[in-house]
């Protein structure tokens, strides 16, 4: 189906997830996505050529092609075409000057200066495409003493200021269990791009679009930030407290590690739950009648909501505090989530072919348009799968001008290194 | 931090483009401040007794509005629509009618018009969870972070603030936009829609595809992946070592964990890997943290101290760059803090030049707008 952004090209060279996450929100969009990998520097998320742990793998076997068959990489690019390209080979310079002529954006996720030192950053693909909008999503941005830090989801989290606010009150940081902040930086990264394709319709020309992840990860806590500029002083971490409601956590139910999150959010609420839990007492009890009084009393509040849930599926409950019009949901893990009706009804999920890992699920994104709907039709490519079609179709190269790219190292179907390569020394 | 300074000669990416916000919720409010800080002209429409936001926490201790109200509606105008008013029911139909784009919240009426991009923003799509109701913790419990957030044996955490609402308002954003840029070839706009559901689901890690690869998932009792949260001498650091074994080990001095066949392969190391940790613990104790972070980033390593938002706001790095900025508010009688921009486009302006309004502050203003300047 289409999307809002057919007829839109991206030459993608990013590694892991927040780089490749944001490609694949423009192909889905519609985009037509090519990432471009280098054979010596692949995605570090196509994982050890002799296999890393086994649950990276379909049925926990690596197999003899494991960097073709990593779920972390098969799962963030989807409906991409890849080019194997290594851009410092005799002959690459003039691929890419080909590619960036007929493309819309350059996306990459590089510390500051690499795309130059590679020859596509902006200075340079504007002179070969004025209307090429390259846009950059390092970890910090340029000019700052943090600015050449590598960052990754785990890391850039604490970065952004959000580990400080969470934990169990103890001192102890928790960290968000999926790294957030990746998914967090290639959605800030899509939103900088479709800004910049409005932006060259109001120009004639393109720009260079820069989203620093951390900084940009801070609007999502937002309010805390200003609280500590203007009172010195910002939220505590204590578990699952909320400055506004209570009871306000994730309470034990039947089974080992299963849980209800529940969450009063106002008093008529708090009534209801009584009435659930056959605790008219609780309901007249003067130290629960608001929410401020609930929040200060919500040690023995909390003991009264534990014994009721303990024995009960959490599931069943959850169902029922809802109908009755009380905020709470059963906490899920990876097999509740990828067997939950409600991901398949909204189209959450699709099944896709792949050449080395057969048909399989993938999440899908949450973008919905009535008329240019998109969506994933496309598996993960194969590295390089697409080499000749880019070059012969695309480019419109001959196969001896083809066969030449593949003698000089430019272009691979194989990779040459992996994440067991040691990369202190290189600038990439 | 720096104050605002004019940039009314660059371009914007949405200049002339006309919004009106009659969400009431943070996600719609933030896909509304997003339109904002691009150039957009974004009306937020307010009842009488102004929109929830100005009274959710975290409050201001002795102002009318919440920090969240600010954060949420920082570049916008205000107009209060009494729906019972005659003059104000002519006003938001010609607000409507002007509109590029409206933002509303789920159920709430949308509005006519072929140009129209009509978002609408909620919790839950059509399907099992469509008469829920959803909350942060609520969708953090369905979205399969928050099974896996905090400590084994220890109830699961939903993490801080609203994350999954301003997930949810980013991916408004980007679909209007879309469209919006959609809209110049085909002419037409079209609805769209982001729930906090969906939005949420999609930021998950894997968790469906590890699942139909293998049947494994992630849980709190270890993450599936090289990190480390080690406390050191003055304060925590984190560190994810996907390649360069050799650098993480030279920064804790542990220069011969490199040839030790426990920790030979990716593979190995991930067998091996809480030994590992208790290695690098070790040596952390007794150093600090700026000190572990220098090294493990020497040895291209990434590793983060947990920095508080005390520490952050005044680092060397956010000075540097410019994070925050002082903006006046609509009338110049004050001025509040921002984040002033998620993203930096050569040639052009984005970002936040103007504070929150007050309720119906720019009534007239947007009045004379939509009457002068129909769709």
């Amino acid at each position: 189906m289409n999307g809002p952004l057919d007829g839109v090209r991206v030459l993608e060279f990013t590694t892991a997830w927040a780089g490749p996450f944001a490609g694949r929100c423009l192909a889905y969009l519609g985009a037509d996505v090519i990432k471009i990998e280098a054979p010596g520097h692949p995605d570090s998320w196509r994982g050890a050529a002799r296999g890393g742990a086994p649950f990276y793998y379909p049925d926990l076997d690596p197999g003899d092609d494991p960097q073709n068959r990593d779920v972390l990489f098969n799962s963030q690019n989807l409906d991409k075409r890849s080019l194997a390209l290594d851009l410092k080979a005799p002959g690459s310079a003039d691929v890419m000057r080909d590619l960036i002529r007929s493309a819309d954006v350059i996306l990459a996720n590089f510390t500051p200066g690499v795309l130059d030192r590679l020859g596509v950053g902006y200075a340079a693909a504007s002179a070969v495409n004025p209307r090429v909008i390259v846009a950059e999503m390092p970890a910090f941005g340029p000019g700052g003493p943090l600015s050449g830090h590598q960052g990754m989801g785990k890391t850039m989290e604490p970065a952004a200021g959000m580990t400080g606010l969470m934990g169990y009150g103890d001192g102890t940081p928790v960290l968000t269990g999926p790294a957030i902040m990746d998914p967090t930086g290639g959605l800030n990264a899509v939103a900088a791009v479709v800004s910049a394709l409005e932006l060259r319709e109001r120009t004639g020309r393109g720009c260079r679009a820069e989203v620093a992840q951390v900084e940009a990860a801070a609007h999502w806590i937002g309010e805390h930030v200003l609280e500590q500029v203007d009172t010195g002083r910002t939220w505590r971490p204590g578990g699952n407290d909320v400055a506004y409601a209570a009871p306000h956590d994730a309470f034990p139910c039947r089974g080992a590690d299963q849980w209800i999150a529940i969450a009063v959010t106002d008093d008529r609420q708090w009534r209801v739950l009584c009435g659930q839990m056959g605790r008219a007492d609780l309901a007249a009890d003067p130290r629960y009648a608001t929410a401020a009084a609930r929040i200060h009393h919500r040690t023995g509040l909390d003991e009264a909501v534990r014994a009721w849930t303990r024995p009960q599926d959490k599931r069943d409950l959850a169902g029922l505090l809802q109908r009755a019009g009380v905020p709470a949901a059963p906490v899920l893990d990876g097999a509740g989530i990828a067997a939950d009706p409600a991901m398949w009804t909204a189209g959450m999920v699709a099944e896709l072919d792949h050449p080395r890992v057969g048909r399989r699920a993938y999440s899908t994104l949450g973008f919905r348009l009535s008329r240019t709907p998109g969506g994933h039709r496309r598996a993960a490519p194969l590295f390089g799968e697409h080499n000749d079609a880019v070059l012969r179709d695309l480019l419109g190269y001959d196969p001896g001008r083809i066969a030449r790219l593949r003698r000089t190292g430019a272009v691979a179907d194989r990779p040459t290194a992996d994440t067991e390569t040691n990369t202190e020394r290189r600038r990439t | 931090m720096t104050s605002s300074s004019p940039e009314h000669a660059a371009p914007t990416p949405l200049d002339g483009v006309v919004v009106a916000d009659t969400t009431q919720s943070v996600a719609g409010q933030y896909a509304g401040r997003l339109l904002a800080m691009h150039g957009a002209t974004v009306v937020l429409v307010e009842p009488p007794e102004g929109t929830a936001t100005r009274r959710m926490a975290p409050r201001q201790p002795d102002g009318p509005d919440s920090y969240l109200f600010r954060h949420l509606n920082q570049g916008k105008a205000s107009v209060v629509v009494d729906r019972s008013s005659p003059d104000h029911a002519d006003l938001l139909r010609d607000l409507l009618d002007r509109a590029d784009v409206l933002l509303r919240d789920q159920g709430s009426a949308g509005a006519p018009g072929d140009r129209l991009v009509d978002c609408e923003i909620g919790d839950f799509p059509p399907g099992p969870y469509e008469r829920w109701r959803g909350t942060e913790m609520v969708h953090q419990a369905l979205g399969g972070a928050m099974n896996a957030t905090g400590s084994a044996g220890r109830p699961p955490l939903y993490g801080i603030g609203h994350r999954a609402a301003y997930a949810t308002g980013t991916t408004a954003y980007i679909t209007v936009v879309a469209a919006l840029y959609e809209r110049r070839r085909s002419g037409r706009g079209q609805r769209v829609r982001a729930t906090v559901f969906e939005s949420l689901a999609a930021m998950g890690q894997n968790l469906v595809s590890q699942y139909s690869y293998n049947g494994t998932a992630e849980n709190r009792a270890r993450y599936p992946g090289f990190l480390a949260v080690l406390r050191c001498a003055d304060a925590w650091v984190v560190l994810f070592a996907i390649r360069n074994w050799p650098g993480l080990c030279r920064a804790f001095g542990l220069a011969g964990l490199a040839d030790d066949p426990r920790f030979a392969t990716a593979a190995d190391r991930m067998a091996n890997w809480p030994a590992a940790v208790d290695l690098l613990q070790e040596r952390a104790r007794a150093m600090r943290a700026d000190d572990v972070v220098a090294g493990c980033q020497a040895g291209r390593v990434s590793a983060e101290k947990v920095s508080s938002l005390a520490d952050l706001v005044g680092s060397p790095h956010w000075q540097a760059r410019s994070v925050l900025r002082r903006v006046p508010s609509a009338g110049g009688s004050r001025e509040e803090t921002a984040l002033h921009r998620i993203a930096a486009f050569s040639g052009a302006a984005a970002g936040i030049t103007a504070g929150s309004p007050d309720p119906g502050a720019d009534t007239d203003r947007i009045a004379a707008l939509v009457v002068r300047e129909p769709r």
